[in-house]
């Protein structure tokens, strides 16, 4: 049987985690292709229903990746957004499932190494917890 | 009757034949004697419907916001007089929280206060009553003492005696706010309120290991029909098109591709569990910094799903991350649209 790969949907900021994506892209630094990235303008745009949306669509974790804070393009976006997300956190932590399915980031545009971590770690620490089978929907393949 | 209901009436009655107020929303007796239920009282010869007796469960903000919500019909005025209200302690938060959202003004209500020393769960009564053999539908309500302590049955020339803290609704026993807090007459003498609220139940769940957790939830979240109950009955819930209910988008010929475009469909009709936890997670991410923990979700819930346990839970980590408790402060600002330079952060990376 083949090794299992996490499959990981990643929420980026365009202004920030995005271009430094894009960096990374262009330094031609490697980094684990398991992640489907999701351009969205502000972190501050990431209802916390988008994260539960992938997970019951079957993601097996969620990266959320934003500017850090005082360098959001929309000023206080990821202020807002940091509010909500602990909430989620602790919501899901409460019903039990692995914090580590929903992860969170702060990445600039010069961050290119930077966001190769983050991607290998998301990576490595979703890997380690295998497939998520709690929120998914039945039905939905591979 | 006792001397607190029939304050109540007199207070009503001259309110209705002065028209002071639109009408009263108050309580009346139910169909038993352990029940009671809201009341709706328009004219002044009705009054001697209103109750208070400590079956009084029901949040009476609730009916202001589906009042706000209803459309008048064609050809009616709208009325400028405030509507009246009883409002329990509790309740009373939930009246401060909606004002905090600027979704009720305050004189838009006229609130007869009453301290409260408690209201019985009468699910709970019931199945005592009934363990008893004791034909609770047959009782007078003269049959029915309850006291500090506890609850006194007479039936069949005998007395039952049952601890009060055994019947009580869960949120009773540790609230905070007995007296309600904004009012235009307050009736009863004022009680103590707890110390402090108990987690306990929640802390349970906590150590839990999440493979444990999980199953726990699994077990009761599999039970939800999804009703919508508990997502009505909250006096806090007020939006007219709410995120859940994108599964019962109508679909015609007529529909156009960018109107289904634009209808995110969050949650499917299906009932299972990751639609049922989909559900509440979202009913309690939208009710973060908002739930002022009436119970009423869990109270209606006719699957007995204890949904309190994530209401409170809600509430402990709302005070624990931001020291911030909903409906205890008229100008507090709402949780969710405000930050702190100094936030929790250290979950990111
Ligand atoms: S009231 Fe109970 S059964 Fe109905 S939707 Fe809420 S939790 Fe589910
Ligand atoms: S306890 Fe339930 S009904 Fe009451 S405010 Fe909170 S979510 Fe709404
Ligand atoms: S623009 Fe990057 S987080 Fe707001």
């Amino acid at each position: 049987m083949s090794e299992f790969e996490p499959k990981i949907v990643a929420f980026l900021c365009k202004w920030c985690s995005s271009a430094g994506a894009d960096l990374a892209g262009v330094s031609r630094l490697e980094y684990k292709p398991n992640v489907i990235p999701i351009r969205v303008m502000c972190s501050g745009r990431v209802d916390p229903l988008f994260v539960l949306k992938a997970l019951k669509e079957g993601a097996d974790g969620v990266l959320v990746s934003g500017c850090h804070p005082g360098d959001c393009h929309y000023v206080q976006g990821n202020m807002f957004a940091r509010r909500r997300f602990i909430i989620l956190k602790k919501l899901l932590e409460f019903v039990g499932i692995h914090p580590d399915r929903f992860q969170v980031s702060w990445v600039s545009a010069s961050e290119g190494t930077k966001f190769t971590k983050v991607i290998d770690d998301v990576v490595e620490s979703v890997k380690a917890l295998g497939p998520q089978t709690k929120f998914k929907k039945v039905g939905i393949d591979e | 009757m006792n001397e607190i209901e029939a304050a109540i009436q007199d207070k009503v009655r001259s309110l209705l034949e002065a028209e002071k107020i639109q009408f009263f929303i108050g309580y009346e007796k139910g169909s038993d004697p352990i029940h009671s239920a809201p009341c709706f009282v328009k004219e002044p010869k009705d009054v001697e419907r209103l109750v208070w007796d400590p079956f009084c469960a029901h949040n009476l903000v609730t009916f202001i916001i589906d009042e706000k919500k209803r459309e008048l019909p064609r050809g009616e005025e709208p009325d400028s007089r405030p509507i009246g209200l009883l409002v329990k302690g509790c309740d009373s938060k939930a009246m401060i929280q909606l004002m905090s959202e600027n979704k009720i003004a305050r004189e838009e209500v006229y609130i007869i206060g009453v301290c409260c020393n408690g209201v019985i769960d009468s699910t709970k009564l019931e199945k005592i009553l009934t363990e008893k053999s004791i034909d609770f539908e047959a009782l007078a309500e003269s049959d029915i003492q309850v006291d500090k302590d506890s609850v006194v049955i007479k039936y069949k020339k005998e007395k039952v005696s049952i601890a009060k803290k055994r019947v009580l609704l869960d949120k009773c026993p540790d609230c905070m706010s007995p007296n309600t807090l904004v009012y235009d007459d307050l009736l009863g003498d004022s009680v103590e309120p707890a110390d402090s609220r108990d987690y306990t139940s929640v802390e349970e769940i906590e150590a839990l290991s999440l493979d444990k957790r999980w199953e726990f939830w699994k077990k009761l979240l599999t039970r939800c029909i999804r009703c919508s109950a508990c997502r009505n009955i909250c006096p806090i819930c007020y939006c007219k098109e709410c995120a859940v209910d994108s599964a019962h988008q109508v679909i015609t010929p007529k529909t156009t591709y960018q109107e289904k475009a634009n209808k995110g469909t969050w949650i499917e009709q299906t009932v299972d569990l990751p639609e049922n936890l989909f559900f509440h997670l979202t009913r309690m991410l939208h009710m973060a910094g908002r739930c002022i923990n009436c119970g009423e979700c869990e109270r209606v819930c006719p699957m007995n799903i204890p949904l309190s346990l994530l209401t409170r839970k809600l509430e402990k980590e709302v005070k624990e991350l931001f020291g911030y408790e909903p409906g205890k402060d008229v100008d507090a600002k709402p949780l969710m649209s405000t930050f702190e330079e100094d936030d929790p952060g250290d979950f990111i990376k």
